[in-house]
């Protein structure tokens, strides 16, 4: 439910609203209240809180300290913070008190990747006093345990004030006995703000080098990787001293290494030199399946190799990524890369050639997956030639074999690569096999497609291939004919209790799916669900920021997918599942 | 009631039909049939012969010729053997005064024209002409249509005190179902169950029960047969010539005049059941089974489920019909060598088509239910009375294609076999990945111990290591089992009404083939309650055949005896005792 700011007619102020909601016990709800009434100035609710600390009305900063966590508080935690970030900055009150609430904001957050918005804010606090960043150092270091997080933030501030202190302090302690402090101060050495122009010292490269010599903590060998790649970025001359530091952070560290480096890949690929890159994709082949943050930092980085003029590099490394990892891993985590390849025609035929020729099951099944954005794959798509190599009778029946094994349930696609490797070869015999493939189990299994896409293939032309087609189709007709033959055999149905339970035991498989389906629904999320008893509208009111209420209609639609299933799955469903095992497990023999 | 009974008398269209109902109904009518319908031409016109009082009136001959359906003017006088005008000439140049047995010469001759529906208004005259001209002194002729045919059998068959009122029912709603076999089926079943409840009754009342049996079949198919689908009728055969035969067992001798009657009831039955079965054959399934996919197509099924289950179903049938026709091999003597040929024949005709079923419709390499091991049994029974190379060919390719597919799927949690039964339960099978649930679906098998007998049998080395591996490796929880009839199964059997015989357990699929073979017939020695079965006994071993495939009993191994002993040492004489010989010349 949303709180609504109570209002008396006319004289009403957003001020009184804040006081009346302070009085209440409810300061922190009705500032939520107001900013959502204020739509497109919530800036102004964010200083007139501002203005209510600065005046002492309010204790602003004690009041956001006692915000409930995110996780009592829902959504509505990071709305509410948001306020508190935009006031910081303007802001007079007590050092230790808004250390404290940022430190409890920022906790409360929990791994979200907003936590650390706040530290903008109070860098903005701080260096609105350079007593604030020099006493909240000394606050830090005197206690360690409870500041250590601000301690990054705190040096930033401080080098807006002055750079050269705060950098030699953050140089200090990096070789500070408290780990947390050297963890965090070696990241500021990175997050320190250099002037245009201005060449990052050699002090700050030495204090790194030696933070990567000496240290084994995965955080701050972690830590180098970012600051080494961020003085790098203010000084690209220091190319050939960072990538070896970054490669020997990479070397000791861990997980936490391997995902600064996936950061690195992710969102600065277009900044990344080729030593630089090949660095961070050799360390990163060492990503463990189960590091979902550092895989998806990985992602947007191999779609922009792929979208590269060198889509090989990308295409390699994404090969031996899974290869590396084949069980666990699977194509499906690369959303953008999935994405893509199906936006990209020449590249899937390309992939799915290489790929299932190659014959690897992480590979070929990270094709179905790509297969699945493909608007239920009723696409047509051809092999990529070049790839068909040796283009001899084994290897393109191999593939055809492949292809059907796990396009099976996507048989426009199939059946289109299909018909372009027929299109491949002059081979009379190899023609024949694979009409046969086309035919069975293809045709068999979707005999829709003789008319939606073979018989327009087929008349492409008159050359042996199309003529291959045409007997394909003419095979079908033959199969049906034959089986109309047999007519109704009513001694045959299953019963009408057969019927029924079927029918019941489909409708709760629907409908589990369906509820599966809506918990992972990100939508289902963001909206309130209602269910209509009766009538073909939903009527609700959508109140404005004066109280005033709008009337809307929602008309009810109807959704439909629709998806064939293959005909022998009735039929005869164990050779269907014998053969689509035995296709996908067919390999080469090693030479 | 008279409407149902009419309405199947009209629908009785065959010679064979008609004819075959009619003795029963005079014998219960209280005439003594002298003359009974047979195969080929009829005796100078006379399709039946009775002799006996009918209404109070004075003993009569009455003499039958039998007009299936309606009597046209085509078939009044038309050419052909089935004329009714020739016919009744016939019976008064011919088989009155030399064939008409001697003791009743004296008696009055009633002609009776019958048929099943009516005599239609255009030759109405020509028969009543006929009639007035040739009526005189002992001569007089009726008419025995359907009306008057539903009027007898309703006061004779199904006498109230007879057929009471909520058997009747049964039957109506039997009927009134058709359309939805399992359930007309049930209502069937019920119906024979309470005819054949004969305990403290008298040899008549028995006798009639049968009779009541015989003509409720015959009523149920010829709607059935109206109504497009068998299936009802098939299944109803089988439970009427099992219970039939829990009643005529009791009459193992043919001397007396009530065991003759009771022998002849029965026959009427199993010809009804068997005519039942060919027409399920002929019609809906031979001519279908080479079509690529053509019988699992017609299932029209919702799921794969429905297929498996409805072509090993089909299976077993054909198995059954393939041994009813060795068995009538087996009665011809010598001097019918061509009928014996012509039944062998057929024998031959449904393993051909047995297998290229199993070639055109691959659902029939896997069972989805281990019970449907009695009807793979069924057929490699029958398949194992070919004495060829063609049936081991076909045993060595069918067994170790449906071993590789099973352990296939119980590798990878496919649909591989399993005990349960109910069909809501089948269509949650299987349920992947879970272990305990795979365990607790697969702890017993008949299945996998068959297909390591017949590997023994038929020599199939690779096959019989097979069964041996697969147990090892993955049934070590399953009980491997056969199962023998024991003491009490004469009792049950028939009628189902309780459980009953031994299972050996343990079988020895893991050591030889010679050891698992002399293991069977050990139990089969030690087991000699199969033996002394009535219908063993009496030589009708396919009823049990019968009773095994609807009841689900595992086929009982005697019935390989011979064969495993052939295997086992060299072949013994024939012992005569009911089990059939092992491997006749086909």
């Amino acid at each position: 439910m949303t709180e609504e700011p109570q209002r008396e007619s006319g004289a009403s102020t957003l001020r009184d609203d804040l006081l009346r909601g302070y009085a209440d016990g409810r300061f922190v709800e009705t500032v939520y209240a107001c900013s959502l009434a204020a739509r497109d100035e919530r800036d102004v609710v964010a200083l007139e809180v501002a203005a209510l600390q600065n005046e002492g009305l309010v204790d602003v900063v004690g009041e956001f300290e006692n915000l409930k966590s995110k996780s009592a508080n829902g959504g509505r935690f990071f709305s509410m913070r948001r306020v508190f970030e935009k006031a910081l900055p303007h802001i007079n009150a007590n050092l230790p008190a808004v250390m404290r609430c940022v430190l409890r904001l920022y906790r409360d957050a929990g791994n979200d990747m907003a936590a650390g918005m706040i530290f903008d804010s109070y860098i903005g606090f701080c260096t609105k006093n350079a007593s604030r960043p020099r006493d909240a150092l000394a606050a830090i270091k005197a206690n360690p345990v409870e500041f250590a997080d601000l301690l990054t933030a705190s040096l930033v501030a401080g080098s807006l004030i002055d750079r050269p202190m705060y950098l030699a302090e953050a140089m200090r302690l990096c070789g500070h006995d408290n780990i947390e402090l050297r963890r965090r101060a070696v990241f500021a050495i990175g997050r320190i703000d250099w002037p245009t122009g201005e060449m990052a010292s050699d002090a700050a490269f030495e204090a790194l080098e030696a933070s990567a010599e000496c240290e084994t903590d995965d955080h701050i060998l972690g830590s180098v990787v970012k600051s080494a790649f961020a003085l790098s970025q203010k000084d690209k001359t220091r190319e050939l001293r960072t990538v070896p530091l970054i490669a020997l952070a990479l070397s000791k560290g861990a997980e936490v290494s391997l995902h600064a480096a996936s950061e690195l890949f992710g969102f600065f690929t277009k900044e990344l030199s080729p030593a630089l890159l090949d660095t961070l994709l050799e360390a990163l082949k060492r990503v463990k399946p189960g590091n979902k943050g550092t895989l998806d930092n990985i992602d947007p980085g191999i779609e922009h190799l792929l979208k590269s003029q060198e889509p090989e590099r990308g295409i390699a490394f994404l090969e031996e990524l899974m290869l590396t990892h084949a069980g666990a891993l699977s194509l499906g985590v690369f959303d953008s890369v999935l994405h893509h390849v199906a936006q990209t025609p020449p590249l899937f035929g390309r992939l799915a050639t290489r790929w299932f020729l190659k014959g690897d099951r992480v590979l070929c099944d990270g094709l179905v997956e790509v297969s699945h954005k493909l608007y239920g794959a009723n696409v047509a798509l051809p092999v990529d030639p070049t790839e068909l190599v040796p283009k001899d009778r084994v290897h393109l029946i191999f593939l055809a074999r492949k292809i059907v094994g796990y396009f099976v349930t996507s048989p426009l696609l199939a059946a289109s690569l299909i018909v372009s490797l027929m299109r491949e070869t002059d081979d009379k015999g190899v023609l024949e096999a694979l009409k046969q493939t086309l035919l069975d189990p293809l045709l068999l299994n979707y005999p829709s497609l003789a008319e939606s896409y073979l018989a327009n293939e087929a008349r492409k032309g008159t050359g042996a291939v199309e003529v291959a087609l045409d007997e394909a189709i003419k095979s079908l007709d033959a199969y049906f004919a034959t089986l109309h033959s047999v007519g109704v055999i009513r001694e045959l149905h299953p019963s009408e209790e057969q019927r029924e339970a079927h029918m019941r035991q489909f409708g709760r498989q629907v409908a589990d799916s369906f509820r599966e389906a809506e918990k992972k629904s990100v939508f289902y999320g963001l909206v309130s669900k209602s269910v209509l008893l009766y009538g073909r509208k939903s009527v609700h009111r959508v109140y404005g920021p004066g109280g005033e209420s709008r009337r809307m209609e929602t008309a009810l639609g109807n959704y439909s997918a629709k998806f064939d299933l293959p005909r022998m799955d009735n039929i005869d469903p164990v050779s269907l599942d014998y053969m689509i095992r035995m296709y996908r497990a067919e390999r080469f023999r090693s030479k | 009631m008279k409407l149902i009974i009419k309405e199947y008398l009209a629908s009785l269209k065959e010679r064979g039909e008609l004819d075959a109902i009619l003795p029963d109904l005079l014998s219960q009518l209280g005439l003594n049939v002298f003359s009974r319908p047979a195969r080929g031409t009829r005796q100078n016109g006379v399709d039946v012969g009775a002799v006996g009082s009918l209404d109070g009136q004075p003993e009569k001959v009455y003499l039958f010729t039998i007009k299936p359906g309606d009597l046209t003017r085509a078939s009044w006088n038309a050419d052909g053997p089935q004329a009714v005008r020739p016919s009744l000439d016939e019976i008064q140049d011919a088989y009155i005064p030399n064939r008409l047995p001697s003791e009743h010469r004296d008696k009055d001759i009633v002609i009776c024209v019958c048929c099943g529906g009516d005599i239609q208004e255009q030759v109405r005259e020509q028969w009543e002409g006929y009639v007035s001209q040739r009526a005189a002194g002992k001569l007089s002729f009726q008419e025995w249509n359907g009306d008057r045919l539903a009027e007898l059998i309703q006061s004779s068959f199904l006498r109230e005190d007879l057929l009471p009122a909520n058997s009747r029912s049964m039957l109506r709603k039997s009927l009134a179902l058709l359309d939805e076999p399992e359930a007309s089926h049930r209502q069937f079943v019920r119906l024979i169950a309470s005819l054949s409840a004969i305990e403290g009754k008298s040899d008549a009342d028995r006798l009639t029960a049968l009779r009541q049996i015989s003509l409720c079949l015959w009523i149920l198919f010829a709607w059935a047969r109206d109504n497009g689908n068998l299936e009802s009728a098939y299944l109803s055969g089988e439970v009427a010539l099992l219970h039939g035969w829990s009643i005529a067992r009791m009459y193992p001798e043919r001397s007396s005049k009530t065991e003759r009657a009771v022998h002849a009831a029965l026959v009427s039955v199993l010809s009804t059941y068997q005519l039942i079965a060919t027409e399920y054959m002929t019609k809906n399934i031979l001519p279908h089974v080479e079509k690529q996919h053509g019988l699992s197509s017609a299932v029209r099924a919702s799921c794969g489920l429905d297929v498996n289950l409805k072509l090993f179903d089909v299976l077993g049938r054909m198995g059954t019909a393939g041994l009813w026709s060795y068995w009538s091999a087996l009665q011809c003597d010598d001097e019918q060598a061509e009928l014996r040929q012509r039944f062998l024949d057929v024998m031959r005709s449904y393993t051909m088509s047995i297998r290229q079923m199993i070639e055109s419709n691959p659902a029939l390499l896997l069972p989805i239910k281990d019970d449907q091991a009695i009807d793979i049994s069924i057929a490699l029974l029958l398949w194992s009375f070919c004495e060829d190379e063609e049936a081991r060919g076909f045993i060595e390719w069918w067994l170790p294609e449906m071993l590789g597919r099973a352990s296939f799927a119980y590798a990878s949690h496919g649909l591989y076999p399993c005990t349960l039964d109910r069909y809501s339960d089948l269509l949650e099978h299987p349920k992947k990945g879970d272990e305990e649930y795979r365990r607790n679906v697969t702890q017993g098998s008949l299945l996998y111990p068959t297909i390591s007998l017949y590997a023994a049998l038929y020599d199939i080395d690779e096959l019989f290591q097979a069964v041996s591996d697969l147990k090892k490796e993955h049934f070590q929880h399953c009980t491997f089992q056969f199962w023998f009839p024991d003491e009490t199964s004469e009792v049950h059997i028939y009628k189902d009404s309780d459980g009953h015989g031994a299972v050996p357990t343990h079988v020895g699929v893991e050591r030889t083939k010679g050891e698992l073979i002399k293991e069977v017939l050990d139990e089969c020695e030690q087991s000699a309650h199969f033996k002394k079965l009535s219908a063993v006994e009496q030589g009708m071993w396919p009823i049990v055949i019968v009773a095994c495939r609807h009841y689900r009993l595992p086929v009982p191994l005697h019935l390989l005896e011979s064969i495993l002993k052939a295997k086992a040492t060299p072949p013994p004489e024939q012992d005569g005792d009911g089990v059939p010989p092992a491997r006749p010349s086909v």
